[in-house]
């Protein structure tokens, strides 16, 4: 991660921590506690951006279901990078706030549709405890294979069939080890989606022009969560002092 | 050529594991404890850990990583137990194996149409075999084991052409094939949780690895095969389908 000059002068991003990719195991923080009102509270809102190489993507060829999924390859959806540079499906988190702002429903239930064979949407957040709704559009066979994925492993949560249109399966997410979601189908191999989960309600996802806003943030030292499908973790520590705005504009790799 | 290879393969594994079976198992007996004590007990716990060691972690791994000196040598490898999934369950969708489920395994072994990879463990003593599942259990990390899933009664009439349509209809046809050979136009692009490639079942040849009578069939539809792409269709379908659907395939791995 890249920390430009002025996010350091106006972050005050104390130290940067190693990085590393691939997912880690998801420490269970200490009960969050909602309040109501929070003193002097501050965001923290930012661009992110990609200055990596080129990835390269796997393409598969649509061998069935032509009328829906088309023709010639398809790919996943790996990563989204706007003619700028800036980077979306980012996943923004900050970790370690004990008591802030409360929870808004949208968080608890998530939805994923499967439409014209892709899964929509490709990164979501969602609250740890939360449900996800999965619902099929397509008029054809669709399984929806899951896994928990941790310490660079991943374990099946679950694996349903939805042979038709229609089909509206409700899932539980319970994660024995990690806090992140990953969806295929092993029906059609480029359908990827993800689901990050987070124990508090500070986190965000990068637009497709890059940005991201995390308000209601009480005074304090946190860690600093950047996360992608294709690039994986990131973190750094960061102070937020009180009645701050933080704007972070950093690239990745 | 890579059939060729792999069938090479599995040959010489076959040799490897009978032979590693019966040292090991050979080995195994005078471990063991004569009771018929159930209850898991200390006793129990380093009974199971001892056989453990001596029959399981050459290919398991000590830790139930799935990692053990010949892990190498299995496509699919041998199972990780601290992922906490198992393949052949009895329990609800989503729940943890029974003890029984596990037994089963340790008993029969796992054999499907692509060859044997787990032996059968015949000799051990019930409580030998509880002893051996506790181990496992603990390796998985879930607390209790899953309840039986109480399994709809079959229908009394089988209706083959029902069972063919649904076969069709619910998409099996793209990995199982046609004829149910294993051989659907998505067979060879199939990969298990490892990212490592498994084939779907060869109906045909009339081994499955979950066990081919009906009722065992029903199983593997309604809940799925953990670990691979073989999803459950108990959400979305109904459990007379599910049954007329076991009925056809059964009788394919029959004929």
């Amino acid at each position: 991660m890249l920390l430009n000059r002025r996010q350091t002068v106006l972050g005050g991003v104390s130290a940067l921590a190693s990085f590393s990719l691939g997912s880690h195991a998801y420490a269970q923080a200490t009960a969050y506690q909602e309040i109501d009102r929070i003193p002097n509270a501050s965001t923290v809102k930012g661009r992110l951006s990609y200055n990596g190489p080129e990835i390269e993507v796997r393409e598969y060829q649509v061998s069935k279901d032509h009328a829906i999924c088309g023709t010639g390859t398809r790919a996943p959806t790996a990563l989204r990078v706007s003619d700028e540079g800036y980077l979306g499906d980012c996943v923004v988190e900050i970790r370690g706030v004990s008591a802030g702002k409360p929870w808004q429903d949208v968080f608890s239930n998530g939805k994923i549709y499967q439409i014209d064979c892709s899964f929509q949407p490709y990164v979501q957040i969602l609250r740890h405890s939360a449900f996800v709704e999965v619902i099929n559009y397509d008029e054809l066979f669709h399984n929806i294979h899951a896994y928990e994925m941790f310490n660079g492993v991943r374990r099946q949560m679950f694996n349903f069939a939805q042979p038709k249109a229609g089909d509206v399966d409700r899932i539980d997410l319970k994660f024995r080890r990690g806090n992140t979601l990953m969806i295929d189908c092993n029906a059609h191999n480029w359908m990827e989606a993800y689901v990050y989960t987070s124990v508090t309600p500070y986190f965000a996802v990068t637009s497709l022009d890059g940005n991201f806003e995390i308000p209601e943030i009480p005074s304090g030292n946190y860690e600093l969560i950047v996360w992608h499908p294709v690039l994986g973790r990131k973190s750094a520590n960061i102070s937020v002092a009180p009645n701050d705005e933080l704007n972070l504009t950093f690239a990745i790799s | 050529m890579h059939s060729h290879r792999r069938n090479r393969t599995r040959l010489r594994l076959r040799k490897i594991i009978y032979l590693a079976g019966s040292i090991l198992l050979g080995s195994s007996i005078s471990l063991s404890a004569q009771t018929d004590d159930n209850a898991i007990t200390p006793e129990l716990t380093r009974l199971g850990k001892q056989l453990y060691t001596a029959n399981c972690a050459i290919c398991h791994g000590p830790d139930g990583m799935g990692d053990g000196v010949l892990a190498n040598e299995f496509v699919p490898r041998p199972r990780n137990f601290t992922i906490g999934n198992f393949k052949f369950n009895s329990s609800e969708i989503g729940e943890p194996p029974t003890r029984a489920d596990l037994i089963k395994t340790i008993e029969r072994g796992i054999e499907g149409s692509s060859g044997r990879s787990m032996p059968a463990f015949t000799d051990f003593t019930s409580s030998e075999k509880i002893a051996l599942a506790e181990i496992i259990r603990q390796f998985a990390e879930f607390d209790a084991y899953g309840a039986p899933f109480d399994i709809p009664r079959k229908p009394r009439r089988t209706d083959r052409r029902k069972g063919r349509a649904l076969y069709t209809s619910l998409g099996c046809v793209a990995c199982h094939g046609e004829t149910g050979q294993g051989d659907g136009e998505l067979a060879s692009g199939l990969e298990d949780e490892n990212s490592e490639p498994i084939q779907p079942a060869n109906f045909v040849s009339g081994k499955l690895k979950g066990g081919s009578n009906a009722t065992d069939i029903w199983l593997r539809i309604y809940g799925g095969v953990n670990g691979t792409p073989m999803p459950s269709f108990g959400q979305n379908v109904s459990a007379s389908d599910i049954w007329q659907l076991a009925f056809y395939i059964e009788s394919i791995a029959k004929n």
